[in-house]
């Protein structure tokens, strides 16, 4: 070795031929070195690159649409406030009194159902807007130009575009609600109209990251199709997934179309592997969503209905023996039994006879807290508002309500939520509402009916006739126990109550148990798609953060016995944000030979090289915008 | 006519003829070793400026992510402050 480079280094040498190539050959070398590192620098700095635009545009895209959603209901409430009721913003809010709530109630299920209801319709609007926002495509197509080089011109690009689908979706709710109006049912047509800009804007979004992965067409709209007959929460975050990996994947291998990806009729044609596994992954999705709708079917046909049945529409309803003489003309069998307790002189502390004086109104936008009369009225508001509520999501078709159940199933039980009597939100589901107020108060019902009876004297039965009533049997002549009737019917109403929020509560977890699933075909979330080709195994990951659909709950204030009844419907969860993180894992330490190692992270035996990166979007029912990486 | 140089018969032409081809072919190793070093001084600060840029770049595209991604659309990448490609020195201060 020292030999040759004197040879090379020595003057004396100089007389022979070649020697400069010798160096220049050296010298190449070290050029390779340098470009391979270069090549290696510069494609690193490019995934980046192309991983941060991803996700944010994935984080810009979530965001709007979960804005827009917000938007939906937000125009659903104004719509419905324009029959009976006084709209107000910060938050959002309906007020109605005197039972003019419940079409308040009715716009926003159906605003809720109508977004996510039309399949069909969503994938005719996805193929029109193909050829109606042509303007659109361009600004998108040119963001996807841009992601690849490193300038930030391709997420400013992207903004302009999810700007403009925010826009687009607005308009279509407003639009759709104005139509609406007209055609006499305004919260329909609030429904439609952003269910129409929101799938566009979805169509077009899918359509915009496809063309820089040059997929076919009928790809693009079979992938449209596919995320538009998914459970609407599932949806959004197929959509960032989906938009994210056609961006960073680059998976070269083939494979034949068996199942026909692209839903063009040809089963025999070569398509890339990473289309025929987005299809599988659809196709699971669709087993998925068949689940999900039976399970549905079963929770609105049973626990539900049955439940509702129990509190109202039964053969003996419990709210009809909450009836009060004052309010309803007769007295239940409770409110019969507590009342003739109050006239023997027993102080019952859940229920005062008598009308009730006149309650306060609402100042302004801002409707005073609670005030019932007494605790029996406060449960039987309650509960009409559940029956309610059920009535219209029983009009509903069990198919829209399995694409929705994330939405619903809110209203009865939501594990992010906890509600007492001490701190008493607004975002109260009926599980926390009857396990921490109405079951407990009922049981404090029963305790004092029991007590009341303790106190009193034996019951002395003359010819079938009782003649010192009221007494610890009963509370007039006849001798039917009265005390075991309503004993037995608040114990009764307590357990139909716990089994039908566990059922909630079992439901909302097989929901969730059915995704489990997914784990064959990339996961739930996060999702994983790997390949193999000639530089090594790589593989993509995407994860959402969890997010929260734009949601009504309802405040009551007043009551319902002064003719004061305030139902205020407030939007929550309207704003907010989102993220979306991706990591791109390629082979490290590769060897190279003298060229020295691609992708070396200084650890030897590590055999993954990984980038990631995050885009953070918060929202509202007016804006997105990225704010955190 | 040619201007070729006559080397004297004999061994002490031969001797000269090496002399002088030995003198050329030093004269020509040294610039040619001269261009080969440029050449690598240049690869190198090549090399070093694109990948210095390559990072810069990356870091201030880092930077302006958030605010590309709000309301301000007109973010601009400001490379004044990055390095000049410095071959020979020109630029040095």
């Amino acid at each position: 070795m020292l030999t040759n480079l004197h040879n090379i280094s020595s003057l004396n040498n100089i007389g022979k031929k070649g020697q400069i190539a010798t160096l220049l050959i050296l010298m190449m070398v070290a050029v390779l070195i340098f470009i391979m590192v270069t090549v290696n620098v510069g494609k690193t700095s490019t995934e980046a690159t192309a991983l941060a635009n991803a996700v944010d545009a994935a984080a810009l895209s979530l965001g709007s649409q979960l804005a827009t959603h917000g938007n939906v209901l937000r125009e659903a409430l104004k719509t419905g406030a324009s029959s009976d009721g006084e709209y107000s913003e910060d938050p959002p809010m309906v007020c109605s009194s005197g039972g003019g709530w419940a079409p308040i109630v009715f716009a926003i299920v159906l605003a809720i159902i109508c977004f996510y209801a039309f399949a069909s319709v969503k994938a005719l609007a996805a193929y029109a807007g193909w050829g109606a926002l042509g303007g659109f495509f361009a600004g998108a197509a040119l963001g996807g130009e841009y992601s690849g080089v490193g300038s930030s011109q391709g997420i400013r690009q992207n903004v302009k575009f999810y700007a403009t689908i925010i826009s687009g979706a607005l308009v279509g709710a407003a639009g759709g609600a104005v139509i609406g109006v007209f055609a006499g049912n305004p919260a329909l047509g609030a429904g439609i109209g952003a269910l129409v800009g929101a799938v566009i804007g979805t169509g077009t979004a899918i359509y915009n990251q496809s063309v820089s992965m040059r997929m076919a067409e009928h790809a693009v709209s079979t992938a449209a199709k596919q995320l538009s007959q998914l459970p609407s929460q599932d949806a959004l975050r197929e959509d960032a997934f989906y938009q994210v990996l056609i961006q960073i994947v680059d998976d070269p291998n083939d494979i034949q179309d068996f199942f026909d990806s692209d839903d063009d009729g040809d089963t025999e044609e070569i398509v890339s592997y990473f289309q025929y596994w987005w299809d599988r992954r659809a196709e699971k999705y669709g087993e998925i969503t068949e689940q999900l709708t039976m399970a549905t079917e079963d929770f609105i046909e049973e626990p539900l209905s049955d439940f509702e049945d129990v509190i109202d529409t039964g053969s003996d309803p419990f709210l009809e023996s909450l009836y009060r003489q004052e309010t309803n003309g007769i007295d239940g069998s409770i409110i019969e039994l507590v009342r003739a307790l109050e006239d023997s002189g027993y102080d019952i502390t859940f229920w005062q006879p008598g009308i009730p004086p006149e309650a306060p109104d609402c100042d302004d936008d801002v409707c005073p807290e609670e005030d019932y009369y007494d605790e029996v009225e406060a449960i039987t508001s309650e509960l009409q508002g559940f029956t309610g509520l059920v009535k219209v999501l029983e009009e509903q078709e069990l198919g829209a309500l399995g694409l929705s159940w994330h939405s619903w199933i809110r209203w009865f039980y939501d594990p992010e939520t906890t509600w007492t009597p001490d701190n008493n939100e607004v975002n109260s589901d009926y599980y926390d509402m009857s396990e921490n107020y109405i079951e407990p108060k009922i049981e404090d019902w029963k305790s004092e009916i029991e007590a009341a009876r303790d106190s009193l004297d034996a019951c002395q039965i003359n010819n079938q006739t009782v003649t010192n009533y009221p007494c610890q049997s009963s509370i007039d002549e006849d001798i039917d126990d009265e005390f075991e009737l309503v004993l037995a019917e608040l114990n009764g109403f307590i357990d139909e109550s716990e089994d039908f929020r566990l059922s909630a509560r079992e439901f909302y977890d097989n929901m969730n148990s059915i995704y489990a699933d997914l784990s064959s075909a990339g996961g739930a979330n996060p999702i994983t798609y790997t390949w193999a080709d000639s530089r090594g195994d790589h593989s993509v990951e995407v994860e959402t953060s969890s997010y929260r659909f734009a949601w009504v709950r309802k405040k009551t204030s007043g009551d319902s016995m002064r003719m004061k009844k305030r139902v205020c419907m407030v939007l929550m969860d309207y704003s907010g944000s989102c993220w979306v993180k991706a990591t791109r894992n390629d082979p490290a330490n590769k060897d190279l030979g003298i060229l020295g190692k691609w992708n070396p992270t200084g650890l030897a035996g590590e055999q993954s090289f990984s980038i990631s990166r995050r885009g953070i979007a918060s929202y509202s029912y007016d804006y997105v915008e990225l704010s955190g990486k | 006519m040619t201007n070729a140089i006559r080397l004297p018969a004999g061994k002490a032409g031969n001797t000269q003829y090496a002399q002088r081809n030995k003198a050329q072919s030093t004269l020509e190793i040294t610039v040619a070793l001269i261009a080969v070093f440029i050449l690598f001084l240049g690869s190198v600060k090549i090399f070093v400026w694109v990948n210095e840029r390559m990072v810069l770049r990356q870091e201030a595209y880092e930077k302006t992510r958030v605010s590309a991604g709000s309301s301000n659309f007109e973010v601009q990448v400001d490379e004044s402050d990055f390095p000049k490609l410095d071959i020979f020195g020109e630029n040095a201060q």
